[in-house]
């Protein structure tokens, strides 16, 4: 007996020690240096792969892990609290961005050479959300809202002009209505995309100094919102019946399909909608806010800013790969394959799906998301999807507009402590 | 439970076997490692601000303070004791209905009994997605035909949500008490219900008088782990709903998980952990000396 356990407790040691020199075993490797890219978007990893496949043809000496987790916001605040964030990071402009930079752990990308050549306004969107107005990551890929279409929906009503106004919005989702299309998809099942109509509008609307007025309580959601609170919900009234149970999968198909006419986010829709109709004619106008048709821009985001740490024991090989990037070449290939824009100058995306809205783009006519600027633990999506629920069960518009802006001034005020 | 404690003999000068050190010993060290020392440090940083990396400091019952003024956070408690308590009632109803079914004397006895332990096998987020399906595609479009009204819209798409949340935890939670009411109707001898028949007992009786008595243990178990399971939802939620339309279906656990990772409240959160932590041992144990007096009173 006594002999019997000895045994097992000397075995059990052994699987436990060899599991560990096992773990150590694993890192050492050649003299090659190694570099870490991180990725939070999941969808752009094959392009990733292929850039650095030709980077590594370039440079036999230099290594990259690629690595793209599908909860990469959590994964990155880990890292950071471990204090070792990867080599090199590809982040959107918004609070993954934000709570790296704000531990002062990135090198400044202001002076270098490729910074030059991206876009003014993009360059503002990171500056803008830093601490000390710094530009510690370079913009590399945008995205645009809009209001996605489908063209021949629109024939079939008559429509032969997107519209520029307010109001011709309005009328030509009347006359879709009338020939029994739906105007507008919302699939507010998955709530993140009432910001995709929400964004467009404030942006549009409120100015953007108003955010920082609202964080310091000079202002407040009731006080500056009703007008677009009116507009979001008068849209809302063209969507599918049932808008509070669809999903955006479901959406995309019926946009796809040409059971509805048109969906109000971003130009990520057509890849997604052209998944179930392959054929379906797409193509995209900017969201006519307002009726003098010069003021209304396109909603446009830092989708991908490049980073690199500043204790990166590589930070040379770091900015090479990331100079290689910036390259016209492969930002094109990133444009084409990812579908989006680029915050580069002169790399425009001719994808004939993107048409309506890519010369806004190339010119910088853009407004970044009011929801970059938001407080961490604001959720504006949980607002709005009440205030679908309340239409849905036939509230006044009055009320639940009310009812809706007091509950975001009381969670902007919870969210807001410091 | 305390009983157990109390009875244990005192075993003095007697040498206790070498091998039981080592059944318990390394897993109580694991234990201790990967949840006890977690747990102590949440608890240690729900007195601080701090918000998951960097610097923090001490700010004593400030989160605590924070958490009840919160009109979302008492929300979520509001909705997760409702939806345990439709939850424990309803699912050990039905579990006990059924097991009593399972036990009688039925054809294809085995292969229902595999049947009804199907949903157990299958992991919360996956039956929520398939769920998530049925609700958004399959049953609006069966009303739509059927021109039923209330079934023609998603159910997760309004106020009625957390009953589409509810039927799914049901469906799945059947599952586990049925067996184990299943095993101690199993344990019942046959010959109490053969007096009983010579007595001329009716079947309402019988299952009243004597095998819901006989099987209160596993009522018991059944009632805690339960209520436990509920008042922690937190799969089947992100699954179907991620707490909304609104914030209508945040339980308890979905707060502190969107607001302390993706909301940067860790610290806020942690104490909110903690307090669930207390409301759910506090529950457990009332409901383990009610019941166990219950136990004690029909035994």
């Amino acid at each position: 007996m006594k002999k019997g356990t000895k045994l097992l407790a000397v075995s059990a040691s052994l699987i436990a020690l060899s599991l560990v020199t096992n773990a150590c075993g694993n890192s050492s490797s050649s003299e090659k240096t190694t570099l870490q890219f991180f990725s939070t978007k999941t969808e752009n990893a094959p392009t990733y792969k292929k850039m650095i496949a030709s980077f590594e043809k370039q440079n036999p000496d230099i290594k990259i892990q690629l690595s793209s987790p599908s909860n990469a916001g959590t994964v990155l605040k880990s890292d950071l609290a471990k204090n070792s964030i990867p080599d090199i990071m590809a982040v959107g402009g918004d609070v993954n961005y934000q709570q790296i930079q704000k531990a002062g752990v990135l090198v400044d990308m202001s002076k270098e050479s490729f910074t030059k050549n991206t876009m003014p306004q993009y360059q503002k969107m990171i500056t803008s959300i830093s601490k000390g107005g710094k530009l510690d990551a370079v913009p590399y890929a945008t995205n645009a809202s809009g209001v996605v279409y489908n063209k021949a929906a629109f024939k079939k009503a008559g429509i032969t002009k997107t519209p520029t106004t307010w109001d011709e919005l309005i009328a030509d989702a009347k006359t879709l209505k009338a020939k029994g299309i739906t105007p507008f998809e919302l699939p507010f099942q998955d709530s993140w995309t009432t910001m995709g109509v929400f964004n467009q509008l404030s942006s549009n609307m409120v100015g953007s100094s108003w955010i920082k007025e609202r964080k310091n309580n000079k202002t407040t959601f009731v006080s500056t919102y009703k007008p677009v609170m009116t507009k979001y919900l008068e849209l809302s009234k063209y969507a599918q019946k049932d808008y509070m149970g669809t999903t955006y999968n479901d959406g995309t198909k019926a946009l796809a399909e040409g059971k509805a006419a048109m969906m109000i986010n971003g130009n990520f829709v057509i890849p997604q909608a052209k998944t179930s109709k392959k054929s379906a004619d797409l193509d995209m106008f900017k969201l006519p806010v307002n009726n003098d048709a010069s003021k209304n821009k396109v909603t446009s985001g830092i989708d991908v800013a490049l980073a690199v740490s500043k204790n990166s024991k590589n930070k040379a090989a770091a900015m090479k790969f990331v100079k290689f990037m910036m390259t016209e070449k492969n930002a094109k290939l990133y444009n084409k394959e990812q579908f989006s824009f680029s915050a580069i100058k002169g790399v425009d995306q001719n994808d004939a799906s993107l048409k309506g809205i890519s010369a806004d783009l190339a010119k910088g006519d853009v407004v970044n998301y009011p929801d970059h600027y938001y407080p961490d633990g604001f959720d504006m999506t949980q607002v709005l999807t009440q205030t679908g629920v309340n239409q849905t069960k036939g509230m006044s518009d009055a009320t639940n507009i009310t009812k809706s802006l007091k509950k975001a001034d009381s969670a902007f005020k919870s969210a807001n402590v410091k | 439970m305390q009983e157990t404690i109390k009875r244990k003999p005192k075993r003095k000068g007697k040498k206790i076997p070498f091998a039981y050190y080592m059944m318990v010993v390394p897993i109580g060290i694991l234990f201790f490692i990967f949840h006890t020392i977690p747990f102590l440090r949440g608890v240690f940083y729900s007195f601080t601000d701090w918000s998951g990396y960097g610097t923090w400091k001490f700010v004593g019952l400030k989160n605590y303070l924070y958490m009840f003024g919160n009109s979302n956070i008492t929300h979520a408690y509001w909705f997760t004791f409702k939806f345990a308590l439709f939850a424990t009632i309803l699912v050990n109803a039905i579990a006990l209905a059924i097991a009593v079914g399972l036990n009688g004397k039925i054809k294809y006895q085995n292969f229902l009994k595999a049947i009804y332990f199907l949903p157990y096998m299958l992991g919360s987020l996956i039956v929520g997605f398939v769920f998530k399906f049925i609700f958004g595609n399959l049953l609006p479009s069966l009303g739509q035909t059927l021109h039923w009204g209330f079934m023609s819209s998603n159910i997760l798409g309004t106020t009625h949500a957390w009953i589409g949340i509810l039927i799914m935890t049901i469906w799945q939670g059947l599952a586990f008490n049925t067996l184990i009411y299943l095993a101690g109707l199993q344990s019942v001898d046959p010959e109490i219900y053969e007096a009983a028949a010579l007595d001329g007992v009716n079947p309402w009786q019988k299952f009243m008088r004597l095998t819901f008595p006989l099987i209160a243990p596993f009522f018991t178990i059944n009632l805690v782990l339960s209520v436990k399971g509920y008042l922690m939802v937190f799969d089947q939620i992100m699954a179907m709903t991620n707490g909304g339309p609104g914030n209508s279906t945040t339980s308890i656990s979905v707060e502190i998980y969107t607001q302390g990772f993706q909301g940067s409240q860790f610290a806020i959160q942690s104490a909110n952990a903690v307090v669930l932590f207390i409301v759910v041992l506090t529950i457990s144990l009332i409901q383990l000396r009610v019941l166990n007096k219950r136990e004690e009173r029909l035994g």
